[in-house]
């Protein structure tokens, strides 16, 4: 098959912080840095290897620049070096892009690095809207996913209830995650009904909280790969799709760009929903995780919630879904680290990295940004 | 309005009024004159919204501005509880909607002159106009119902 990634790229090393709500002491470019020198000792190799650059600039800092910028903090010459902005996807997006560099050999040894030092990032004001702003929205995107959510409910029955066994499950995968800004902090299905209403009808406990922190990983070709310390996990497959910014220009709101970017990303790797042992799906509110999983093929269109009800989608259940705990039960951390945390959680759970929450015998997995 | 610290109150936060632009100007003279309006790509005779300087259909820029009737369908909504902006905190809670005109485009807005409760996905609405500073912005309300105050 012509113009597959099937094969040709590898994630040979991790490297990532604990999520806390703020990070005083550290800059940004010293977050990246950290998490940084933290990949590259971690796949075995030192910065002079380093010869491709995928970051993104957190908030508050010159996005122009950053790859140059982060170059010279570094102190390396990457011979490719990109600037990725696709909001959650920023991290899927990245390791798409290296892995069409080392296959095509533009580089051989790609960092991807990302994170802030604080959670609510400043952020350029964005162009008023005056569709939007006269008429009271609420912060971010809580107000998107909850007409998502209300919608779901109209369209196929969904209920509260459904949607907060996403939280709960996930909550479960956090208590064993070293790192994770819920530590010690289990919930239960009533926990997240009892929690204050965010959007009506999202709860408090089914939306992220923005945190510190940062995520890097390396890279490589297969060959490269082969010979380092841990066990290569193999790019078999991706897809993208982008459909809308503005909801109101959305088709159909409950429906998501993973309806075309999953299929393409299984048939790259000849694969299909049932040959994985676990998905790691982005996770801003636990109906996002729902609409994924519908599109993506793991149950029929709006069938998400039953399929929640009758599954233990626990890191030791009959399918594993955010093994980390997700963005909701680790942590959102600045950046875009958040979205990069599906694919570094499930890379160190094929690298039999998984600790506590070590997925048995998982060797292909789903990661959705 | 200054804050000079010896007892005058800062100024209230205010609800946006909406700032029109070249594009979107023919939009905020129409809601002046009680007429919700959306634009049409001429060749395909497709109707959009929001305004754009060109079709998202065919990237053309022969377009014109048509009247809609005013009727549309709740496609969504929220419950705001907690408004992003302060200004809005004394209304709460209240009705933030994505309504679907019956010509087809979608548009946000709230939802007045119901209860809360009473508020459900595909319910009827019609548009009416609320002052919004020296604008007058499109809102919606039960069909038949009177314009809310």
């Amino acid at each position: 098959m012509t113009g597959t990634l099937k094969g040709k790229a590898a994630l040979v090393g991790v490297g990532w912080t604990p999520a806390r709500r703020k990070w005083p002491d550290k800059s940004q470019k010293g977050m990246q840095a950290d998490v940084a020198a933290m990949a590259i000792k971690d796949a075995g190799l030192r910065p002079e290897d380093i010869d491709g650059l995928v970051t993104e600039a957190p908030g508050g800092e010159d996005a122009n620049n950053w790859p140059a910028i982060m170059s010279d903090y570094l102190g390396i010459k990457p011979n490719m070096a990109s600037g990725v902005n696709n909001m959650g996807a920023t991290g899927t997006t990245g390791i798409v892009l290296a892995s069409t560099w080392v296959s095509s050999g533009l580089a051989e040894t790609v960092l991807l690095v990302f994170g802030g030092n604080q959670g609510t990032q400043p952020r350029v004001a964005p162009r008023p809207n005056p569709f939007v702003d006269p008429y009271g929205p609420v912060v971010a995107a809580n107000g998107w996913y909850a007409q998502v959510a209300r919608r779901h409910a109209f369209e196929y029955g969904t209920t509260d209830e459904m949607r907060f066994k996403v939280a709960a499950d996930q909550r479960f995968n956090a208590q064993v995650t070293p790192g994770s800004a819920f530590l010690e902090q289990p919930i239960t299905v009533q926990d997240v009904a009892d929690s204050r209403y965010v959007a009506d009808p999202l709860r408090l406990l089914e939306c992220v909280m923005p945190c510190a922190g940062g995520g890097a990983m390396i890279v490589t070709t297969p060959e490269k790969a082969r010979a380092m310390k841990n066990k290569p996990v193999y790019m078999l497959g991706a897809g993208h799709h982008t459909d809308h910014n503005d909801l109101s220009w959305a088709d159909r709101i409950t429906r998501t760009p993973a309806v075309v970017s999953a299929p393409r990303a299984f048939n790259m790797a000849g694969l299909s929903p049932k040959d994985m042992d676990f998905a790691q799906i982005y996770d801003c509110y636990t109906i996002t995780v729902m609409v994924t999983l519908e599109d993506a093929g793991f149950m029929p269109k709006g069938e998400s919630g039953p399929w929640y009800q009758e599954t233990d989608t626990t890191y030791k259940g009959d399918f594993p879904v955010n093994t980390h705990g997700g963005q909701l039960s680790y942590g959102q951390q600045a950046g875009n680290t958040g979205g990069f945390s599906q694919p570094m959680e499930a890379t160190l759970q094929l690298m039999g990295r998984g600790g506590e929450r070590q997925v048995k015998d998982a060797t292909t997995g789903f990661v959705n940004g | 309005m200054s804050y000079d610290g010896r007892g005058e109150q800062p100024p209230a936060p205010q609800k946006p009024v909406p700032i029109p632009d070249a594009v979107t100007a023919p939009f905020w003279e129409a809601t002046k004159e009680g007429k919700l309006m959306v634009q049409r790509d001429i060749d395909s005779g497709q109707v959009f919204f929001y305004p754009r300087e060109r079709s998202p259909y065919t990237l053309s820029d022969r377009l014109e501005w048509v009247e809609v009737s005013g009727k549309a369908r709740i496609y969504s909504f929220i419950v705001v509880r907690q408004p992003g902006n302060p200004a809005f905190t004394p209304d709460v809670p209240y009705i933030y909607a994505i309504v679907q005109l019956d010509e087809g485009p979608r548009m946000n807005g709230n939802v007045r002159g119901i209860d809360i409760e009473d508020v459900e996905i595909d319910m009827q609405v019609e548009v009416y106009f609320e002052e919004r500073g020296d604008q007058m912005i499109p809102q919606w309300k039960p069909v038949g119902a009177p314009d809310p105050s």
